[in-house]
């Protein structure tokens, strides 16, 4: 079988933009998270999330937020390569083109023109793809995965699949923008914290959201070794399930995670003592937390490796999570370390996992999990590249 | 591994249709189903459904009826996807003011929501995806559950097409299991660009109740397109 070489990464975060800024970030502990500002929500405050510097976006105004998040973080990841041959675009988004639509309803309020071709244009959710193939020129199959967060894991892995079938390359990623629908609704459904967010930890109370974009290029390992490119990193393995159980509660034993998690690890012929370090999903919110920790528990028992989430750090960047934790995981594995769980201080003994320290450690084999609302699970294994 | 689909079934305008070719054209809206199995003994959330899971669960209910099948996959194809609970969701915020959301129809503004109450519904607990491609995105859903079957992802996969809350409605849904026993056998690509019109998962319940070889094409303006090469099953 094909290996599936990782030859390219973009990401942009609360973070910043680009892979030194991330890998620094992570490797010192800090965090994005500041009060909101991009707009107001009356009634709610201007709670801690992972907003995007201004410079960060794509250049345009005609395009959406989301659009242009993901145009910085694709270009970044295919670095002004020219792809040759139609190859595969996966997008994996949970919003898509929801902030723009918003913009449009404000805009119109249900009066005259509320229907026009403003919506068409941004509330589609393949019109993000659709820009970001206009603008970078990249020709063949389009796709949009919905899997609520772990939409862009899936992409990737996905994309991983059609390299293994015969596609010259494959670019996967995810966006997500902030914008007063998903601020409001999560908090009707009381997950936002009011601080912070704090994964694993004892007191949390809630997730902070963010927004951002990550990205990666895929090919065939023959074909980077045969124009003699580096290879950042291997994905190795894909595994997803359901739980159907709850559309916004994960199943309280983690079901279905464990299910995603094995079959990741089935796929890239793991064991769980070969895994060196767990990309947590690590929400912040307490079902999610204790639900992970329970499946790492069943998973991975004795041999538990470090765990951390990185959303203390960027926030919770819903269709995102998966791919800039994907990037992030790439990122520890070639500098040597693990992030830490940015927000833990005092960890929850009932979301108990061996959380990742600071100092150098040898990472060559990653999980990286992400779950999503309607019981969505997915895993990633991940494996370090060239030295 | 071979896969192919082993049953279908649509809802039209001119009504319901089981492994027999969709009743009317995907124009206007869902005609009714009289006959369908009172929704509270069916749907976990009977109460205030999902708009596009009610049908897809009265779909599923009636291709598979009793019928449990572990680790079923599910994919979803839709081109306007959570529209209408995007609208109502924002008509609220406006109604009751910001903090006062209702946190069900905010997860009804996912596009995966129809896709996630129909696998709790069914009890599928394998692969589950929403996929958008415009007008294409019927048939490329169709494609992903034929390539998971095929590579032994899960055992079978309920494919579900679902277009609601627009000028035209449809549903269509069909089930892929590995070694088709019958119905027709498909395979699914991206070729040369077609040259032909294009056809959607109503056209697809119409070529595999006719039960012959068949190529069918879907082209969306956007640049998307699928081709589905249809055989008849062995």
């Amino acid at each position: 079988m094909k290996r599936v070489a990782i030859t390219g990464m973009g990401v942009v975060s609360a973070l910043g933009r680009g892979l030194p800024a991330h890998s620094d970030a992570l490797k010192h502990g800090r965090s994005g998270l500041k009060a909101l500002s991009l707009f107001t929500a009356e009634g709610i405050g201007q709670r801690p999330v992972g907003e995007v510097a201004p410079e960060h976006l794509w250049p345009g105004t005609r395009a959406s937020r989301s659009q242009r998040l993901a145009l910085t973080a694709a270009a970044d990841a295919i670095a002004g390569r020219t792809l040759a041959g139609p190859g595969v675009m996966v997008l994996g988004s949970t919003t898509g083109g929801i902030d723009g639509t918003e913009q449009h309803y404000f805009k119109h309020r249900g009066k005259e023109g509320a229907l026009d071709r403003e919506l068409l244009r941004n509330h589609p959710l393949g019109t993000i793809a659709d820009r970001i193939a206009h603008e970078l020129k990249l020709e063949g199959e389009r796709h949009t995965f919905a899997t609520a967060c772990s939409s862009s894991a899936n992409a990737i892995g996905y994309a991983a699949s059609r390299i293994v079938a015969g596609a010259p390359w494959a670019l996967a990623g995810g966006v997500d923008a902030l914008c007063r629908i998903t601020y409001c609704g999560f908090y009707s459904l009381k997950l936002v914290s009011e601080g912070p967010c704090r994964p694993f930890d004892k007191g949390r109370n809630g997730l902070s959201l963010g927004e951002a974009a990550g990205f990666v290029l895929l090919e065939a390992e023959e074909a980077v070794r045969a124009r003699g490119g580096k290879v950042l990193g291997w994905v190795t393995g894909w595994g997803c399930s359901a739980d159907a159980h709850h559309m916004t509660a994960p199943h309280p034993e983690g079901a279905g995670a464990i299910r995603a998690i094995k079959l990741a690890l089935e796929d890239a012929g793991k064991a769980p003592a070969d895994v060196h370090y767990v990309n947590a999903h690590g929400t912040a919110t307490p079902a999610n937390d204790k639900m992970e920790s329970l499946a790492l528990n069943a998973v991975f028992g004795a041999a538990m490796p470090p765990v951390s989430s990185t959303k203390g750090a960027t926030g919770h960047t819903l269709g995102a999570a998966g791919a800039i934790e994907a990037v992030f995981s790439v990122l520890a594995m070639g500098g040597s370390f693990t992030p830490r769980t940015v927000g833990l201080s005092d960890p929850d003994p009932e979301a108990r996992v061996l959380h990742a320290k600071d100092g150098p450690v040898d990472v060559r084999c990653v999980l990286s999990s992400s779950f999503g609302f309607g019981g969505n699970n997915t895993a990633l294994v991940l494996e370090r590249g060239d030295a | 591994m071979s896969a192919g689909i082993t049953g279908f079934v649509s809802w039209a305008s001119g009504g319901i249709a089981v492994n027999a070719p969709a009743r009317g054209a995907a124009k206007g809206r869902l005609g009714e189903w009289a006959e369908a199995p009172p929704l509270s003994k069916i749907h976990p959330r009977a109460r205030r459904p999902h708009p596009t899971s009610r049908q897809l669960v009265q779909l599923a209910n009636a291709l598979l009826g009793e019928r449990r099948i572990e680790g079923l996959g599910l994919v979803l194809g839709t081109a306007a996807g959570c529209a209408q609970p995007d609208r109502e969701f924002q008509a609220e915020l406006d109604a009751k003011g910001w903090p006062l959301g209702g946190p069900s129809l905010f997860v009804y503004t996912l596009p995966t929501a129809a896709a996630g109450e129909l696998s709790i519904a069914i009890g599928a607990t394998g692969p589950l995806l929403t996929v958008n491609a415009g007008t294409a995105s019927g048939l490329l859903a169709v494609a992903r559950g034929l390539e998971w079957v095929a590579t032994g992802r899960c055992p079978a996969a309920l494919v579900c097409s679902a277009e609601q809350g627009v000028e035209n409605e449809q549903v269509a849904m069909f089930l892929i299991e590995r070694e088709a026993g019958r119905g027709a056998t498909g395979n699914s690509g991206f070729a040369d660009p077609p040259s032909a019109a294009a056809g959607d998962a109503l056209e697809l319940t119409r070529a595999l109740a006719a039960a012959a070889p068949s190529r069918l094409i879907s082209i969306d303006p956007l640049g998307y397109w699928a081709a589905l090469e249809l055989e008849a099953a062995r």
